[in-house]
C-alpha cells in the first residue's frame, strides 16, 4: 500500500469513526440496586451486563446496539429509576432514530416524571414515525389536554376516532374535549356512546353527569350521579402492557393477578399470584397476602378444599393475639367457605370471632356475621354485629335494613318501626328503607304498630319513581292491610308475571303464597323473606 | 441637580458627563440582579420560630409519618399581631433507637410562640399551660365561647384537644366537658364555623383512616422496596360535626346533619357560601374517595351534591387523592372558586364556580394543572402576593412514596419537594412564578400545614410552613410592588374589650372607578392549618377608599363606607349602615 494509499485509508477510518452513531452517547450506569427485590435486581443486572457487552464490542451492529440501550431503559423505568433510564432510552433513540419504541416510552417516562413539554414532544416524534398508532394519539391527546390545549387534543382524537371509532377511550376523549369547549351536546354524544359500548365503564358516568347538567337537564345527569365508580379506562397499549409485565417481582405479580380478578378470571389470576409467591421471599411481608390471593381465586374456581389450605397457611402465620390484618381476612374467608358447606356450617362462627378478634374494624366480617347469624335464627346477636357494622360505618344500607330484619325477628315490632322512620329521615334519598318501612306497617303483627294509611301514603310516592316488583309487593301488602283485597290480588298477580318473565323464578313460591292469603281475604304478615337480604360474600381479596 | 447659572460650554459638557454617570450608576443598580431582593424569604431561624417536627419514623414506615403537622396563625393575646401554633409527633413503635432520639429531644410537644414584633417570637409554651404530648395532625382556632379570647382546637392521632383560651396567657384542656374529644379520631383538619346562625362557632372535625399501629399494614413497591401504603390500605373513618350549644359544650350531631352520612378519608375542609344563598357551606376533600360538598340546608342539616355539582371526581370520572383545599374569588365574579391540591400524576383542580354553587373542572385551561403533575400539593391558600386584587396561590408540596434518586443518595426521608407560587393573570390563567420568588422556593422539604397572615403587619400576607419532619419555615412577602391594599377585621360585638372574629363574614369591596372585589373572612382551608382571619384586598394602584359592605354570619348585612386604604381597619358588626 502506497503512503497515499494508507492516509487515505486513515482518513476515511477516522471519517467513520467520527461519523460513527456510537459517539457522542450518554454515559448510562448501573445504579445501587441493593434496595429492591432480589429478582429485580438481577433482571436490572442482567440488561445492564448485556448492554456493556454489546458496548464494548465494537462489532455489535447498531440495531442491536439500540436495542440493548432500550432494554435496559425499560427495566429501568419499570423499577421507577427514571433518571437513570432516560439517557438510556437518548441513546437508544440516537442509535435507532426510527425505532418508535424508544420515544415512546421516553414520553412515558417525561409524563411519570410531570415534564409535560418532553413528553409531548417526544410523543410527537412517536407519531412522526408511526402516525395511525392508537395508544399514542390517545395518550397525545389527554396530554394536551393536561396542557389546557384542547384544540390540539380534538385533532388527535378525531384521528384516533376514525381509526378506531368504538375504542372507549377515544370516544372519552372527544367527551373530555366537547366539554372543555362547553359543547355539551356533542359531550352526551360521545360519552354515551362509549357507556354503551362498555357498559361498566363506571368512571363515564361522572362527566356524562357534567355534560347533562351542562345542558340543564338534571333529570337525566341524576341517575349517573349513583353509578359511579372508580375505575380507570383502559387504553389498548401493547406497548405499555410489556412494560407493566416486565418486572419480576411478587407485587408486580400481585397486580398483574388483581387485574385478572378485574376481568374475573380467576384462573389467570391463580397462576399469577404462584408466580409472585415464587419470587418473593419467607419474610417478606408481600407473601401472606399473596397467599391469600391466591386463595381466593381457588375458592372462586370451586376449589374449596386447595383454597382452605392457603387460607389455614396465613391464618396460621399469624400472631397468636393482637391486631393482624392478614389474619383477620384468613379468618373471615375460612369462614365464608365454612358457611358455605351445609356439613360445616357450625364451624363458620369461630371462624367470624376471630376474623373480627384480630380486626375489630373489618367491616365485611361484622356484617357476615351478622347475617349469618339472622338467618341462623339468633337475631339477637345478630343485632350486635350489624350495630358494630354501623358503628364502623353509618352509611352501611345493608347493615341498616339487616338490622330492622333482625328487629322484626326478634319480636321487637315497635322498634323495628322506629329504627325505619328515622332511616327514612336520615337518608330521603334511599328508598329501600321506605319500602321496608311500609312492609313493616303493613305486616307486623302488633297492631300498634301497623298503620296502612301511611304504608299506602309511602307506596304512592315511591310509584311515582321507578317501578319494582319489590314495589309492586310492598302495594299488595299495604292494599291487603287496608282491606282491598281485590286490588291487592290485582296488584300481585301484575307482580308474578313481571317476576315470571324476568326469570326471577327463586321468589316466585313466597309469592304464591301471599296471593292465597290475599284470595282468602287475608293481610300477609311476613314482611320479607331470609332471601330478601342475602349476602353472599366471597373470600376476602382486598 | 444644580446647574450653573451661565454655563459655558464646557461646563455644559462636564454637567452632562455627571449626569450620564449618575444615570449610568442608577441603571447599574437596576440591571444587578444580586441586588433584587427575594419575593419571600425564610426568616424562621433568624425571628425565633425554631421549631423542627419529629415524625416518629423508625425505618418501620408507619403510616402517620407522612402526614403532620399542621400550622396556625392566630392573635392569641389580642395585641393585634399573628402569633403561632403548631404541632409536634411523638415516637411511633418501640424500636430502641428512635426510642433514644424521642428522650434526647424531649420533650417532644405542640410549641405556642408570642409574636413579640419586629419579626421576633418567643417560645412560650410552658407559659401557657399547653402540654400536649401525643402525635399531633392539625390546628383549627375560633373563639369557641365568645369571650374575645380564640381558642384552639389541636386534631391528633388518637382523639382530639379543645384548648380554651383563658385571656392571660395560658390555656385550659377542656375537652371532656365540651364533649369534643373525637374519641379514637384520626383527625386532620377541623374547621369552626357557625353553619345555624345561632352567633355560636360551631365544628366539622375531618377525620381521615380507622389505623392503629399495631393494625399497621406493611407495603412495597413493584420493586419489592418497602415504601409507605396508600390510604386504600385503610378504612375510612366517619368525620364529626358537633354543634355548639352556646353553653361551653357541643353536641355530636353528625348523623342527623350531613344527610346520608357520606364521608371518606377526610383530609382538607373549607367552609364558604358556594351557592350563593346567605347560608355557610362545607367542601370536604377525601383521599382517594370523592369529595363531598356539603350545602347548607337552612334547617340544621346539609346536602352533598358535590356530583351534581361537578366537584366531587376529576373531569375524567377519577376520584383524586385530595390533600389541601382552599375556596376563594380567583375570577372575581363574586362566587367562591376552589383549589384542591391531589397527589403527583393527578393535577392539582381548580374547580371555577358559576354563581349557584356548580363548578366547572379549570385546571388544564387555567395552567394551573401541567405544572402540579410532578407534584404531591398538600397545604395551599389563594392570597394576593402582590396586591394586584387577584388572588395568587402557594402550594406546599411533598411526597408520600419514596422518591427514587433520594434514596439512592440516601436521604434517610426521601419525599422532598420544592414549593410553588403561580400569579394570577387575572385572565383566568395562572403563571407559575415559583422560579423568579426566591430561593426558597428551589429548597425541598416534606411541605405539609401551611398558614396565611400579615405577620410583620407590613401590609402583604406571608405565608408560614410547617414540614414533616423538617423545619417550620416562615416566608415573609418583600414583594417589590407599590400597589395599595385594604386590611379589615371583621369582629362581634365586644366583650370586656375584646372582639371575637367574624368567620364567615363575606366582604364586597366597591371600588370607585374599579371593579368590586369579594373576599371573606376566614381561618380555615389550607390542610390541617388555620389562617390570619384578617381580610388583606389588594387594591392594585387604585388609590380611592373603598365602601366595603359585609355580610356577617347572622345574615345581617352593613355597610362601611370610605374604608381607608394602607392600613388595617376593624369592622365590627352593628357600627355599620343598614
Amino acid at each position: 500500500m502506497t503512503i497515499r494509499a494508507f492516509a487515505g485509508a486513515c482518513l476515511v477510518a477516522v471519517l467513520i469513526a467520527c461519523s460513527s452513531p456510537r459517539r457522542d452517547l450518554l454515559p448510562v450506569t448501573l445504579p445501587e440496586l441493593t434496595r429492591l427485590d432480589p429478582g429485580v435486581q438481577n433482571q436490572v443486572r442482567e440488561r445492564y451486563d448485556k448492554l456493556k457487552a454489546a458496548m464494548d464490542s465494537s462489532s455489535t451492529p447498531i440495531a442491536d446496539l439500540a436495542s440493548s440501550y432500550g432494554q435496559y431503559g425499560m427495566v429501568l423505568q419499570a423499577a421507577e429509576f427514571f433518571d437513570v433510564a432516560e439517557p438510556s432510552y437518548l441513546d437508544a433513540q440516537k442509535l435507532a432514530p426510527d425505532d418508535v419504541r424508544w420515544p415512546y416510552y421516553l414520553a412515558n417516562l417525561y409524563k411519570s416524571r410531570g415534564d409535560t413539554d418532553k413528553a409531548e414532544a417526544a410523543f410527537k416524534r412517536a407519531l412522526e414515525l408511526q402516525p395511525n398508532d392508537l395508544a399514542t394519539l390517545i395518550w397525545l391527546g389527554r396530554l394536551e389536554l393536561d396542557k389546557g390545549k384542547p384544540a390540539e387534543a380534538e385533532q388527535l382524537f378525531s384521528k384516533a376516532y376514525s381509526l378506531a371509532p368504538n375504542t372507549v377511550a377515544v370516544l372519552a376523549g372527544l367527551g373530555r374535549v366537547a366539554v372543555d369547549k362547553r359543547d355539551y351536546e356533542s359531550a352526551v354524544k360521545y360519552l354515551e356512546q362509549a357507556l354503551a359500548i362498555d357498559p361498566e365503564g363506571d368512571s363515564l358516568h361522572a362527566p356524562l353527569a357534567a355534560a347533562y347538567r351542562g345542558l340543564g337537564q338534571l333529570d337525566k345527569a341524576r341517575p349517573h350521579v349513583g353509578q359511579w365508580k372508580n375505575r380507570d379506562l383502559p387504553v389498548p397499549d401493547p406497548r405499555q402492557q410489556d412494560m407493566d409485565l416486565l418486572l419480576e417481582s411478587g407485587l408486580s405479580y400481585e397486580l398483574r393477578g388483581i387485574r385478572e380478578f378485574e376481568i374475573r378470571d380467576w384462573k389467570g389470576a391463580a397462576e399469577f399470584f404462584r408466580k409472585g409467591l415464587a419470587l418473593t421471599p419467607n419474610n417478606s411481608p408481600l407473601r401472606r397476602s399473596l397467599e391469600h390471593k391466591l386463595g381466593t381465586a381457588l375458592a372462586l374456581q370451586g376449589e374449596t378444599a386447595d383454597a382452605e389450605k392457603h387460607f389455614t397457611a396465613v391464618a396460621e402465620a399469624g400472631p397468636k393475639d393482637g391486631i393482624d390484618e392478614a389474619t383477620a381476612k384468613a379468618h373471615y374467608s375460612l369462614a365464608v367457605l365454612m358457611a358455605s358447606d351445609p356439613k360445616r356450617v357450625p364451624q363458620a362462627l369461630p371462624h367470624f370471632e376471630a376474623a373480627i378478634r384480630y380486626q375489630p374494624n373489618y367491616i365485611e366480617a361484622h356484617l357476615a356475621m351478622a347475617d349469618f347469624l339472622r338467618r341462623t335464627r339468633r337475631p339477637d346477636a345478630a343485632l350486635i354485629q350489624y350495630r358494630e357494622t354501623l358503628a364502623i360505618s353509618p352509611r352501611n344500607n345493608v347493615a341498616r335494613l339487616g338490622y330492622a330484619m333482625s328487629l322484626v325477628d326478634a319480636k321487637r315490632h315497635r322498634d323495628a318501626r322506629q329504627w325505619l322512620e328515622d332511616a327514612v329521615t336520615q337518608f330521603p334519598d334511599r328508598t329501600e328503607y321506605k319500602i321496608a318501612l311500609a312492609r313493616v306497617l303493613s305486616t307486623s303483627p302488633d297492631d300498634r304498630v301497623r298503620d296502612a294509611q301511611k304504608a299506602i301514603a309511602i307506596t304512592q310516592e315511591l310509584y311515582k319513581g321507578e317501578r319494582t316488583t319489590v314495589l309492586g309487593e310492598t302495594i299488595a301488602m299495604a292494599l291487603a292491610e287496608y282491606g282491598d283485597y281485590q286490588q291487592a290480588i290485582a296488584i300481585q298477580r301484575d307482580v308474578m308475571a313481571a317476576a315470571q318473565k324476568a326469570g326471577m323464578t327463586a321468589q316466585l313460591p313466597h309469592m304464591e303464597q301471599n296471593l292465597t292469603l290475599y284470595e282468602r281475604h287475608q293481610p300477609c304478615r311476613t314482611p320479607w323473606t331470609d332471601e330478601d337480604l342475602a349476602l353472599t360474600p366471597s373470600p376476602a381479596n382486598r | 441637580m444644580f446647574f450653573p447659572s451661565s454655563p459655558s460650554c464646557l461646563s455644559r459638557l462636564s454637567c452632562l458627563l455627571c449626569l450620564c454617570a449618575v444615570a449610568a450608576c442608577g441603571r447599574k443598580a437596576a440591571e444587578n440582579p444580586s441586588q433584587a431582593r427575594d419575593w419571600f424569604s425564610d426568616v424562621a431561624q433568624s425571628s425565633g420560630l425554631v421549631f423542627t417536627h419529629f415524625n416518629g419514623m423508625s425505618g418501620h414506615l408507619y403510616y402517620p409519618e407522612i402526614m403532620a403537622p399542621g400550622v396556625a396563625l392566630l392573635d392569641y393575646d389580642n395585641d393585634g399581631d399573628l402569633d403561632v401554633y403548631v404541632t409536634q409527633g411523638q415516637p411511633l413503635g418501640n424500636d430502641p433507637k428512635l426510642l433514644e432520639e424521642a428522650k434526647a429531644r424531649a420533650p417532644l410537644k405542640d410549641r405556642l410562640f408570642r409574636n413579640d414584633g419586629n419579626l421576633h417570637f418567643t417560645d412560650v409554651t410552658e407559659a401557657s399551660g399547653i402540654n400536649l404530648q401525643t402525635y399531633g395532625m392539625g390546628v383549627a382556632v375560633g373563639d369557641f365561647d365568645n369571650d374575645g379570647f380564640v381558642d384552639i382546637y389541636r386534631t391528633g392521632l388518637n382523639g382530639a384537644v379543645l384548648l380554651h383560651n383563658n385571656g392571660n396567657g395560658t390555656f385550659t384542656d377542656v375537652t371532656k366537658q365540651a364533649g369534643v374529644a373525637d374519641t379514637n379520631g384520626w383527625g386532620v383538619s377541623a374547621t369552626f364555623f357557625d353553619y345555624d346562625r345561632d352567633g355560636w362557632l360551631d365544628l366539622f372535625v375531618g377525620n381521615y383512616l380507622i389505623y392503629s399501629t399495631a393494625g399497621d399494614v406493611q407495603c412495597e413497591s413493584v420493586t419489592g422496596r418497602r415504601d409507605y401504603c396508600p390510604p386504600n390500605s385503610y378504612r375510612a373513618q366517619p368525620s364529626r360535626l358537633y354543634h355548639n350549644r352556646g353553653n361551653g359544650t357541643f353536641e355530636d350531631v353528625t348523623a342527623k346533619a350531613l344527610l346520608g352520612g357520606a364521608y371518606g378519608p377526610a383530609l382538607g375542609a373549607s367552609t364558604a357560601d358556594f351557592n350563593n344563598d346567605g347560608w355557610i357551606d362545607l367542601y370536604v376533600a377525601n383521599d382517594g374517595q370523592p369529595n363531598q360538598l356539603w350545602i347548607n340546608q337552612h334547617d340544621g342539616t346539609f346536602k352533598d351534591t358535590a356530583f351534581i355539582a361537578g366537584a366531587a371526581v376529576s373531569g375524567t370520572g377519577q376520584a383524586e387523592a385530595s390533600m389541601g383545599i382552599d375556596a376563594g374569588d380567583i375570577d372575581n365574579d363574586g362566587d367562591e372558586d376552589l383549589i384542591i391540591t391531589n397527589w403527583l400524576d393527578q393535577m392539582n383542580a381548580l374547580y371555577v364556580n358559576d354563581g349557584t354553587g356548580n363548578f366547572e373542572d379549570r385546571r388544564a385551561a387555567s395552567g394551573l394543572g401541567a405544572p402540579s403533575l410532578a407534584k404531591t400539593g398538600f397545604g395551599a391558600g389563594w392570597f394576593d402576593f402582590d396586591r394586584d386584587g387577584w388572588l395568587d396561590l402557594f402550594v406546599a408540596n411533598g411526597g408520600v412514596a419514596t422518591i427514587e434518586a433520594q434514596a439512592r443518595a440516601h436521604d434517610p426521608f426521601p419525599l422532598k419537594m420544592t414549593p410553588q407560587l403561580y400569579r394570577n393573570t387575572g385572565a383566568g390563567r395562572f403563571e407559575d412564578v415559583s422560579s423568579r420568588a426566591g430561593a426558597v422556593f428551589k429548597i425541598a422539604d416534606v411541605g405539609r400545614g401551611v398558614a396565611f397572615g400579615d405577620i410583620d403587619n407590613d401590609g402583604d400576607t406571608d405565608v408560614l410552613v410547617a414540614n414533616t419532619n423538617g423545619p417550620l419555615r416562615l416566608l415573609v412577602n418583600n414583594h417589590p410592588n407599590q400597589n395599595h391594599w385594604v386590611g379589615l377585621r371583621l369582629v362581634g360585638p365586644a366583650k370586656a374589650g375584646h372582639y371575637r372574629d367574624m368567620l364567615g363574614a363575606r366582604l364586597e369591596i366597591i371600588r370607585p372607578g374599579a371593579p368590586t372585589l369579594w373576599r371573606r373572612a376566614r381561618a380555615d382551608g389550607s390542610y390541617a392549618s388555620a389562617n390570619d382571619p384578617r381580610v388583606l384586598v389588594g387594591l392594585g394602584a387604585a388609590t380611592a377608599a373603598p365602601t366595603v359592605k359585609v355580610t356577617w354570619p347572622s345574615g345581617q348585612v352593613e355597610t362601611f363606607a370610605n374604608v381607608a386604604i394602607d392600613r388595617y381597619t376593624t369592622l365590627a358588626e352593628g357600627s355599620g349602615s343598614k
